[in-house]
């Protein structure tokens, strides 16, 4: 060993400030649940909450136009022939949508149909609803772009014969405003927060070692005094989603069936895996872990934190945080937003292109990180809030569990600077990001055991 | 804007745009778009309403032609004599109303013996004494004509033709002749009529050559305009009968006019709990919605609303402060409009007599004119209708002079059989979607919000407007009908409102006109004569697992009465035999029934003629429908050949209605008795045919007939084999019979589940690689009082025995079902039964009337009334409570958590049917489905109401081995502390399936009803997700409560 033969350098770990950012984390934890409410609540405050500031830009853009256009408060006010904007929720027509109606009458008989990869289809309309109505947007600019149901959007053409609306230009909410980070100016060394996702403890493609090799790397036990240096900047954790995939248990047709009893589908052995491995990287470093689609845990947006009582090793530790997804937190004053994949993944379904970066960089645009609630993306039936609403433009937002990596540094109209990051499932590729707390620079670190395809 | 200011503009544009490089680059856009919005603007929708402007017509240059869709009568007011009013459309679509007078009926008796021409005044004079009416026979001809009935050697004999002045004589000049008339040298004759029973309308149809809805044309010079003030329509002729010419319904004849049709429906505010009343609850709303026929997208979409109403795009809204005021201006839309077609819901039934009874009611005095006629008030009346094939039908009638009507729901009823005829199941059925339905106490509540509630109430008025119309559409109907009419040439408003004979009829009087026939007027007496039917060869029930074909008789009753020549023209009487000699086999034939008919080289029968134009014609229809590419023009030659087909099968009925026109029973005897004949010849032939003895690997087997089919089991494995010999063995049968009786071989089942007569089910091939679908026969499927879960079960049982051939695997399907079911697993939407609530004075005590009782003494406001359909589940009740009394609201079985009688369920509901299917297969052990390992783990809920729940104290117990919990124990006990990681993680994906379900199903709610922001208040009991909704909140909620006793372990 090569530490033997040097001087033993003492390496401590590098620290920064945390801060919960109570008011926009809260809002992602359900206390106490109440299903007697319909989704139209939360359609209604998204619209209420967040019009306002579309109005604000489509004043802006299109208030002093010529020929005049007048601004239409309801979506059923427009009148044909009147070239007008007005402000209202996306809803997509599609007939791909997967639709519980049919899979109770029609196919009851088949298993359910496998999800599509994509609900887009050559059928599909576009609408604008508020609370008075809905129209069809059509023209070029409609066909050209992509939109998924939920986003609130201004629209700007006018009402044609057929009753549909026209649509030259469009505008949204735009990117948040951003709290400085005070961070740009300090002369200390740089610091990093590492994001993960998709531990993968029990699939098909889980590698033990890779997993001590990255518990390792985090807490600094790997590789020379550089690498431990390095290691020792990393002041957080982000474990976003999808630690542990339960295995499809095959039915075992074998033995005479018993009616009357739940077969016991409960593996403990990836739990108890997990466990260790927090239990060994919180020894020294601050870590978080949200959970993902694929997480013993809730499965409607937001998702609840994973019960500690599950990973009773590492509750114990102060630096071990269990949190929700999507999850907002504050490190030295650096807003940090993530969801673990999700909110992009159904988007992606709406979506022709591949490029899952792009969709990323829209919902800052759209200033709301999981429009698609609830319509195609489960979601607790919220009365008073939108969660899901960007009240501010996080300084790094990162997207968990993603086909690739991918990043890019987006800059707002005033001057917001958000690092956007894709995460690949660490399982798949052995790879997890640092971003650089005081540049927002992002680099990955590749942990791979051996030379994938 | 004039050329300078236009160029002006275009130049401030371009400097503004050097100006300022920011500015959006859509700006050229956004002008074009002003441009052309302004162009297209509309100020007044209503100025849609009229019909095509109407080009100069010159009557002594110009020649008219329209499609007529209505045809009546009138008496003229001076002249005395019968008018026929057609109501059209010409091609560009301008209405047109044509009187065509000069017409006067008519009809034969035969001359008495020794009548000379010579003692045709007295007779005349006799008969108008005779008749109440004096001076109403114009006059009295000599001919030469045959009766229908029987072969009488082909001699004419001599008749007298006694032509009318006025229709309404004809019943009394026929009474007279009847009873008996005494005139000069003639004593008490009594004469059988003939041609006196059939109506003065269809009567000059037939000899004019016109059809139900065909193209008439008046040549230039033959026709004049009529000044009527009373008319709505915009051409406005008469003509004198021969002068008009009518073009028979092929080639450039078979289009059809640009129609306008107009679907409607009503909102009334009614009372809680109480069916609207006329007198007493006002209508609120109607959509109406106008397309012109051929045309994918209506031109008018309107709703006139009481009180003020928020925009609907594309929509006309009509805000009136009145109701007055309101059913005023509809009335008066309709006669702008001037529908040719008017369709709905249910308007025969409810719309039109309510909206007559309110309008009188509140003494709006213009609105019961709806037709195209002033001076004819529109009015409801009571219909019966009684029909072997439709039962009988005690229906309103509402009548609009020159619209035609075509109620959905009539339509519905008459050619489809379905488990529901609500607007939400049959839309369901054909159109694949679901109709959200709002209950009408919150109808009321919507119309007494505001401007948006009634918004919302409008759309859904005008979706159920719209909703006909696009049934229509899929189905069909109105073209199905316009090609039925013509080829039947009965007017169009005969195919609702009448049966099935006056089609027959129609087509017999005018074969009979051409061939120089008169038919007798029989008096129609219901005989209970019962004549043999068809034959079954007795099935050999069992579940078959190789090929069976079916070999079918093509048209069966029809060929067989063109290859023997059976018809009323050409029955014998053994005295007719005697006086001509006609020879046995040479001259006549014997039918199996022991009736004798002459054959064809002495005289073709008139029904054979009849049968033969039919079925050439419905050929031809098909090969031009193969040709034709143009969808319209194929819908049109789809529905000829449907109804030629369908013309063509109702030829032999018409022979055995005993209560009918003109019944011989011989006829349709000797029909049912050759097709049985047939039947066991083809058995016999087959099974001699194809035997091992003769070469082929198996002896081939019929294992079921049924009158114009049989099933045969070749014995091979292989499909194409199996077809192969099914075409061959049909071929080789069909030379065994006359022409142009034809066996065809049409496809094969395999495999085959043949459960008893006229019961069976099958995988259908047509082709050897795939299968067509799963057919099957009587099984119920579609029986209304069964639960969705008989449904699913048998559907899923027999698509696992036919299409997966697991009948090991359909078992244990059933076991599961059945395992839950008396586990209270199963959806209770699955277990809900709905009824009508038609009467409240049944004989008997019936659960749905019983529980409808129940639940009004719960809460009268939202109880079902009259009408509404009940909708309830089987709950447990205690020994000797009737089954009556055990119906329970769905609803209230969710919040209460009311046991579910899951026996009942198993013993009346699903046994029978299953047993059926399975018996064939397992025989006698099919009961061990029924009873064994799996019916033994019952699970019944804890109710919280009623009973011993009174003294009941409620302890939280442990997940995991229920013991009660001590204090400081949320969810485990001690020693279930183990097992916690593993009880929390199952009670956490029970809480996920089910929040994913209450996602999936509100989030589908809201999508059905079309808006995101406002609340579902659906309640359609028809739709399967209404109670899973209710229930999935109901048991989230609980089951995250107890998610959260896991507060720690």
């Amino acid at each position: 060993m090569s530490s033997m033969e040097t001087e033993p350098v003492s390496i401590s770990r590098r620290q920064a400030v945390f801060d919960s950012l109570g008011p926009l984390q809260e809002k992602f934890v359900v206390k106490s649940r109440d299903y007697k409410m319909q989704y139209a609540h939360l359609y209604f405050m998204r619209l209420m909450l967040m019009r306002p500031i579309v109005l604000e830009h489509a004043q802006q853009k299109w208030g002093s136009l010529d020929p005049k256009a007048k601004h239409v408060e309801k979506v059923l006010d427009v009148q044909q022939g009147d070239i007008s904007y007005l402000v209202g929720t996306v809803y997509m027509d599609m007939k791909l949508k997967p639709n519980i109606l049919d899979d109770i009458t029609k196919d009851h008989w088949i298993a359910a149909q496998p999800d599509r990869p994509k609900y887009i289809d050559d059928s599909d309309s576009v609408y604008l609803e508020d609370e008075s109505g809905r129209v069809k947007l059509t023209g070029p600019k409609i066909n050209s772009d992509f939109f998924v149901t939920g986003v609130i959007m201004g629209v700007l053409g006018s009402e044609d014969t057929d009753g549909d609306f026209k649509v030259i230009d469009i505008c949204y909410a735009g990117e948040a405003p951003q709290e400085q980070s005070s961070l740009m100016e300090t002369d200390e060394a740089d610091k990093y927060v590492a994001l993960v996702s998709g531990l993968g403890i029990g699939s098909n493609e889980f590698k033990p070692l890779e997993l001590d090799l990255l518990a390792e790397f985090l807490t600094g036990e790997i590789g020379g005094t550089k690498e431990q240096t390095n290691s020792s900047s990393i002041v957080r954790v982000i474990i976003a989603g999808n630690s542990i995939i339960i295995p499809d248990i095959v039915e075992d047709d074998t033995k005479t069936k018993k009616y009357g009893y739940d077969r016991s589908t409960f593996v403990t052995e990836p739990t108890k895996i997990l466990d260790r491995f927090l239990q060994e990287i919180c020894s020294s470093v601050a870590v978080d872990i949200m959970p993902g689609d694929k997480d013993p845990s809730s499965v409607t947006m937001p998702q609840q934190p994973i019960h500690p009582a599950l990973l009773p090793s590492a509750r114990g530790f102060s630096t071990f945080q269990s949190v929700t997804n999507p999850y907002w937190s504050g490190v030295d004053n650096v807003t940090i937003l993530g969801t673990s994949g999700q909110t992009i993944d159904d988007i992606y379904k709406y979506v022709k292109s591949e490029n899952r970066l792009e969709m990323a960089i829209k919902t800052l645009n759209w200033r709301h990180l999981a429009p698609t609630t609830p319509d195609t993306l489960w979601c607790y039936p919220f009365k008073d809030i939108d969660p899901f609403i960007m009240h501010q433009a996080p300084h790094i937002y990162f997207i968990g569990n993603q086909d690739k990596f991918a990043t890019e540094l987006v800059t707002g109209k005033q001057g917001q600077r958000t690092r956007v990051v894709m995460l690949p499932s660490f399982a798949l590729t052995g790879t997890i990001a640092l971003v650089n707390l005081r540049t927002l620079e992002c680099h990955t670190v590749c942990l791979s055991s051996s030379t994938r395809k | 804007m004039t050329e300078d200011a236009h160029a002006a503009k275009k130049r401030r544009m371009n400097s503004s745009k050097s100006q300022l490089e920011s500015q959006p680059s859509f700006l050229d856009e956004l002008e074009l778009l002003q441009e052309t919005s302004n162009a297209s603007k509309l100020d007044d929708p209503s100025l849609l309403w009229a019909r095509p402007t109407l080009n100069k017509l010159n009557p002594a240059t110009d020649s008219l032609v329209f499609q007529q869709i209505e045809a009546d009568e009138y008496m003229h007011t001076s002249t005395h004599t019968p008018v026929i009013r057609f109501y059209g459309v010409t091609d560009v679509g301008n209405s047109v109303i044509c009187h065509v007078t000069g017409f006067l009926p008519y009809f034969y008796v035969p001359a008495p013996f020794g009548f000379k021409i010579e003692n045709i005044p007295a007779f005349k004079t006799a008969l108008e004494n005779g008749i109440e009416k004096g001076n109403s026979v114009v006059k009295i001809e000599w001919k030469l004509k045959e009766s229908i009935f029987g072969y009488h050697g082909g001699e004419k004999s001599p008749f007298l033709k006694i032509t009318l002045k006025d229709p309404r004589s004809m019943a009394g000049a026929k009474r007279c002749m009847e009873r008996g008339i005494s005139f000069a040298g003639f004593s008490d004759v009594v004469c059988q009529t003939y041609e006196s029973n059939i109506a003065y309308l269809l009567r000059f149809m037939i000899d004019c050559r016109i059809t139900g809805a065909n193209w008439i044309e008046l040549p230039a010079g033959t026709f004049h305009f009529r000044n009527d003030s009373n008319s709505n329509a915009q051409i406005n002729v008469e003509v004198s009968y021969d002068k008009l010419i009518s073009h028979q319904p092929e080639g450039e004849w078979s289009k059809v006019a640009p129609l306008r049709i107009m679907s409607f429906d009503i909102e009334c505010a009614g009372r809680k709990g109480i069916f609207p009343e006329a007198k007493i609850d006002p209508v609120i709303q109607i959509a109406s919605i106008v397309t012109v026929q051929g045309e994918s997208k209506p031109f008018i979409r309107n709703v006139m609303v009481l009180n003020s109403c928020a925009h609907i795009v594309g929509t006309h809204t009509m805000p009136f402060d009145e109701e007055e005021k309101l059913l005023a201006a509809w009335s008066d839309f309709v006669r702008r409009v001037d529908p040719d077609v008017v369709i709905g819901y249910n308007t025969s039934n409810f719309d039109f007599p309510y909206l007559l009874d309110r309008a009188k009611h509140l003494g709006v005095l213009k609105f019961p004119f709806l037709g195209r006629l002033n001076d004819i008030r529109t009015e409801a009346k009571d219909t019966k209708f009684s029909s072997k094939a439709y039962g009988n039908r005690e229906n309103k009638s509402t009548n609009m002079e020159g619209r035609l009507q075509l109620d959905m729901l009539q339509v519905m009823q008459r050619d489809y059989k379905l488990r529901s005829y609500t607007l939400n199941s049959v839309c369901a059925e054909f159109l694949g979607e679901q109709k959200e339905d709002v209950h009408h106490s919150i109808i009321t509540e919507l119309q007494n919000g505001n401007e948006e509630t009634r918004r919302r109430l409008a759309i859904y008025c005008l979706k159920d407007a719209y909703l006909p119309q696009r049934l229509m559409d899929k189905l069909m109907c109105l073209i199905n009908y316009i090609e039925m009419a013509r080829v039947t040439g009965v007017p169009f408003n005969y195919l609702l409102a009448r049966g099935q004979q006056i089609k027959v009829v129609s087509q017999l009087f005018r074969k009979a006109l051409e061939k120089g026939f008169v038919i007798p007027a029989v008096s129609s007496q219901g005989s209970e004569d019962q004549y043999e039917g068809a034959t079954v060869i007795e099935p050999r029930k069992g579940y078959y697992d190789v090929p069976i074909a079916t070999l079918d008789f093509a048209s069966l009753y029809p060929s067989i009465m063109m290859a023997h020549n059976l018809c009323y023209t050409t029955l014998l009487t053994p005295s007719i035999i005697q006086k001509y000699n006609l020879v046995k086999d040479v001259d006549y034939v014997i039918t199996p029934n022991n009736d004798a008919f002459v054959m064809e080289k002495k005289r073709k029968g008139v029904l054979p003629i009849i049968l033969t134009d039919l079925l050439d014609a419905r050929k031809r229809a098909k090969a031009d429908l193969k040709k034709e590419t143009d969808p319209f023009k194929r819908a049109v030659l789809d529905g000829r050949q449907l109804a030629l087909k369908i013309s063509a099968n109702s030829v032999y009925g018409f022979t055995g209605a005993t209560v009918g026109k003109l019944p011989c029973l011989q006829i349709s005897s000797s029909v049912t008795a050759y097709g049985r004949v047939m039947i066991e010849t083809t058995k016999q032939e087959v099974e001699a045919t194809y035997t091992v003895e003769n070469g082929y690997s198996h002896t081939a087997e019929v294992i079921y007939g049924d009158t114009d089919s049989v099933m045969v089991k070749f014995g091979v494995k292989s499909l194409e084999e199996t077809m192969e010999l099914g075409r061959k063995a049909a071929e080789y049968v069909t030379t065994k019979f006359e022409k142009p009786i034809k066996l065809e071989f049409e496809k094969v089942y395999f495999p085959y589940l043949l459960i008893n007569k006229k019961r069976y089910a099958g995988l259908y091939w047509t082709k050897p690689d795939k299968y067509d679908k799963m057919d099957t026969k009587g099984i119920e499927t579609v029986r209304r009082d069964n639960c969705r879960l008989v449904h699913n079960v048998i559907d899923t049982c027999l698509r696992k025995i036919l299409i997966d051939r697991d009948v090991i695997g359909a078992q244990e399907y059933t076991k599961q079902i059945i395992a839950d079911l008396l586990q209270n697993k199963i959806d209770m939407a699955q277990l809900v039964i709905t009824k009508a609530l038609s009467k409240t004075d049944y004989a008997n005590k019936q659960a749905h009337v019983e529980l409808a009782e129940r639940m009004r003494q719960r809460d009268a406001g939202s109880a079902p009334a009259l009408g509404d359909r009940v909708a309830y589940v089987i709950i447990k009740g205690g020994k000797g409570v009737a089954a009556y009394d055990k119906s329970e609201d769905p609803l209230y079985v969710l919040e209460k958590n009311i046991p579910i009688d899951t026996k009942y369920y198993l013993d009346n509901q699903l046994s029978k049917p299953l047993l059926r299917i399975f018996e064939p297969i397992l025989g006698d052990k099919a009961d061990s489905l029924l009873t064994g390992d799996h019916t033994r783990t019952i699970q019944v809920s804890t109710p919280s109401v009623g009973g011993l729940m009174k003294f009941a104290v409620k302890t939280a117990t442990c997940l995991g081995c229920k013991t009660p919990l001590k204090k400081g124990e949320s969810a485990v006990c001690v020693n279930c502390k183990d097992r916690a990681p593993e009880l929390y993680q199952k009670h956490q994906n029970i809480v996920n399936a089910l929040e994913v379900r209450f996602s999936r199903l509100w989030t589908q709610c809201q999508r059905c009803q079309g808006s995101l922001h406002q609340e579902v208040l659906c309640t359609s009991k028809d739709c399967p997700i209404f109670y899973m909704r209710k229930k999935v909140q109901k048991e989230v909620q609980d089951s995250s409560i107890t998610l959260d006793r896991f507060v720690d372990w």
